[in-house]
């Protein structure tokens, strides 16, 4: 609604009238989204520093890689030698005639989706928005060699 | 099982739709093909392939009818055994998202060749990569085309082996008919539709079996127990691999093998090189280690359902290790309805026979990019030569040609043999040789050509000797020769030896290397390292 200045003569503040409502720019509604975007045509204001970005990333990819792997490898290997080593303890029986061993390999499965998506999330937030930095970095690089 | 029990009805109705097939999936493959004298098209299809699709493909190639069959069918005769692999099969895929997928994506262009001399051009390391990609799939596609002559004889009711082989012969001219004409994109649409139909077959069946034990896993158990004839022992381990002393290791090396070998073979990897970027190709992954991880309960229960409702009788007579164990659960579960069984056989039928031609289509086409992009345009030129596009897509389309006929060839020769050494060998090369490579080379920057060449070739040869000289290809009555008897090594695969000695070799080679050649490397890596891990443009 407009803001009528002559319904407040009651409220004068000596000057006779109201200063105009400033001229607010637009805010946005939501906060600038961070990540996984395509990556701007413009170039940036701010100069990336790709040494510092490029061990960033290489950290963020090397932890990610390493838990998961030895992980899921350390958790496969200790499946595989109880089945070896310890037949009687795999052969408990669980849930009727389904015994431990056979429970353990199921669980591989939801295992598996709980690592494809903890990996999707994390590559998402830690490793893409480094990636994209360094790409930036690497144009910047390529266009100072060009000139 | 003989011809006999296949009634008319399914064989004439199996034999429309395989025609029908044939028909439908070639002419994809034409209108798919690449247009213009593109390598890029041909290769990777533009990497224009959109996530979902492409997870769908890999799932596809990474499927293969030696997986279905072979798996299946060891489930159903070795019980817990036949799950671990099952298991690994599916453990695999999904390391191989987690650890090689993205920077693989970023390294290569079209081949194994070009992921592995991503920091400095090599010929020696080309020519390598040739010769294990060669050595890693030959056996699985002689083995797929093996089988294929016996699957598609017995469902369509032939007799006699000069028919098979000319089925054979047949089948393989339309395989590489797929490769040659498809290229990249032809064999992806391929694999989609062969990934629906079998997850759907494979779907309905396994629904069948826990429809008859009430779904009631614990009862199908009981049942794949008493119908194995060895009791509990069926669900226990111990009945692939004897549980000797050595037995043990064996069962966990050779686990360990199929974790490492099979998603390395390089039909699969070089599918990697066809997604847009590494999110891209991260996603697509997602998707297809999904789809593995539910397939493999449903052929655990298919497999488990074998055993249950035919017994291991009927199982072990159908045919070598239990590889058509699949389709004869398809014939019996539905006994009261002859319709609806002539149904649910024809659509196992149509899902296995597809996935035969798909499956070794993708690694012809493996072979023959890699003949025609690491051998003939870098490896063959001057320096300074490289072949014209046009020439090198024509020589990538008749490489499948020579990548084909010696593999029909072989199939036809030793067709009558029990073949299960030879998947067991392509798997030994993927987990000794190709892993090692791919994992030094993408990650320790100080790997040297030395280390890399001692990799490929001495994994590549330690498992093929090791095989030979194991129990899976002599010495006892599941052997490729059962009759000979020159197993040294007491072990079902290689794994044990030539795992650890591949990426010893890396190791050793690099640190033999000359002080100035590691640091060289090092340097090279880290000019590599923003596209290996970034993606960014190639300098």
């Amino acid at each position: 609604m407009a803001y009528n200045t002559d319904d407040h003569r009651g409220l004068s503040d000596g000057y006779g009238t109201y200063p105009p409502a400033p001229l607010h720019p637009p805010r946005p509604s939501h906060p600038p989204r961070p990540a996984h975007r395509p990556p701007p045509v413009h170039p940036p204001n701010i100069p990336a520093r790709e040494d510092r970005d490029l061990i960033r990333l290489r950290t963020a990819y090397r932890w990610l890689r390493r838990t998961l792997t030895l992980t899921l490898l350390a958790y496969y290997t200790g499946f595989l030698c109880m089945a070896a080593y310890l037949p009687g303890v795999m052969d408990t029986d669980l849930l009727g005639n389904l015994n431990l061993g056979v429970c353990l390999g199921l669980s591989l499965v939801p295992l598996t989706l709980l690592a494809i998506i903890g990996y999707e999330l994390v590559a998402r937030s830690a490793v893409d928005p480094a990636a994209h930095r360094v790409r930036i970095a690497d144009a910047e690089q390529r266009e100072r060699e060009g000139r | 099982m003989n011809s006999n029990t296949v009634d008319a009805t399914s064989q004439s109705l199996s034999f429309a739709i395989f025609a029908a097939l044939i028909s439908v999936t070639m002419l994809l493959c034409i209108m798919t093909s690449a247009e213009r004298d593109d390598l890029d098209e041909f290769y990777t299809g533009f990497r224009t392939l959109a996530p979902l699709r492409n997870g769908l493909a890999i799932a596809g190639d990474y499927i293969s009818a030696a997986t279905v069959l072979s798996t299946i069918g060891i489930i159903a005769l070795a019980g817990f055994d036949g799950f671990i692999l099952a298991l690994s099969t599916a453990l695999s895929l999904l390391l191989l998202m987690v650890l090689l997928a993205e920077p693989l994506r970023n390294a290569g262009r079209f081949t194994m060749g070009d992921a592995l001399t991503h920091r400095a051009a090599s010929r020696s390391v080309r020519l390598a990569a040739t010769f294990v990609t060669l050595a890693s799939l030959l056996p699985l596609m002689v083995f797929q085309l093996a089988g294929a002559g016996h699957l598609v004889t017995l469902v369509l009711g032939f007799e006699g082996s000069s028919v098979r082989t000319a089925t054979i012969i047949a089948l393989g001219g339309l395989m590489i008919g797929y490769a040659a004409i498809g290229g990249m994109k032809g064999t992806a649409l391929i694999h989609i539709i062969k990934l629906v139909v079998l997850f759907g077959a494979s779907s309905l069946l396994a629904a069948l079996v826990m429809d008859k034990v009430g779904w009631n896993p614990s009862r199908l158990l009981a049942l794949a127990d008493s119908g194995s004839g060895r009791g509990p022992a069926f669900s226990r381990s111990g009945l692939l691999i004897e549980a000797t002393g050595i037995g043990k290791v064996d069962l966990v090396f050779s686990a360990l093998t199929v974790v490492f070998g099979a998603a390395c073979l390089p039909h699969v990897t070089m599918r990697m090189y066809t997604a847009k970027d590494a999110p891209a190709i991260r996603r697509a992954m997602s998707y297809a280690v999904m789809i593995m991880g539910v397939f493999v309960v449903l052929i655990a229960i298919v497999g488990a359902g074998a055993t249950a409702l035919l017994g291991r009788d009927i199982i072990e007579a159908g045919g070598p290790q239990g590889s058509t164990a699949i389709l004869q659960l398809s014939q019996a579960i539905v006994a009261d309805s002859a319709t609806f069984s002539t149904l649910v056989f024809t659509t196992v039928a149509t899902a296995v026979f597809l996935t035969l031609l798909s499956s070794v289509a993708g690694m012809i086409l493996a072979c023959g990019n890699s003949l025609a992009h690491d051998l003939y345009a870098h490896v063959t030129p001057r320096r300074g030569t490289a072949p014209s596009p046009r020439r090198e897509l024509l020589i990538a389309r008749l490489a499948t040609f020579a990548v084909g006929l010696p593999a029909i060839t072989l199939a036809v020769l030793v067709q009558d043999h029990a073949l299960r050494a030879l998947i067991i060998l392509s798997f030994c090369i993927g987990a000794s040789a190709i892993a090692p490579a791919l994992i030094f080379s993408l990650f320790w920057r100080r790997f040297t050509r030395t280390g890399l060449l001692g990799c490929l070739i001495g994994g590549t040869v330690s498992s093929i000797v090791v095989t030979t000289f194991s129990t899976t290809v002599s010495g006892t009555s599941q052997s490729l020769f059962p009759d000979a008897d020159f197993d040294i090594f007491p072990l079902t695969t290689s794994g044990l030896v030539s795992m650890p000695l591949g990426f010893f070799l890396g190791w050793a080679g690099t640190f033999l290397s000359r002080r100035g050649s590691q640091d060289r490397q090092r340097g090279e890596y880290r000019a590599a390292e923003p596209r290996l891990l970034a993606g960014t443009e190639r300098r």
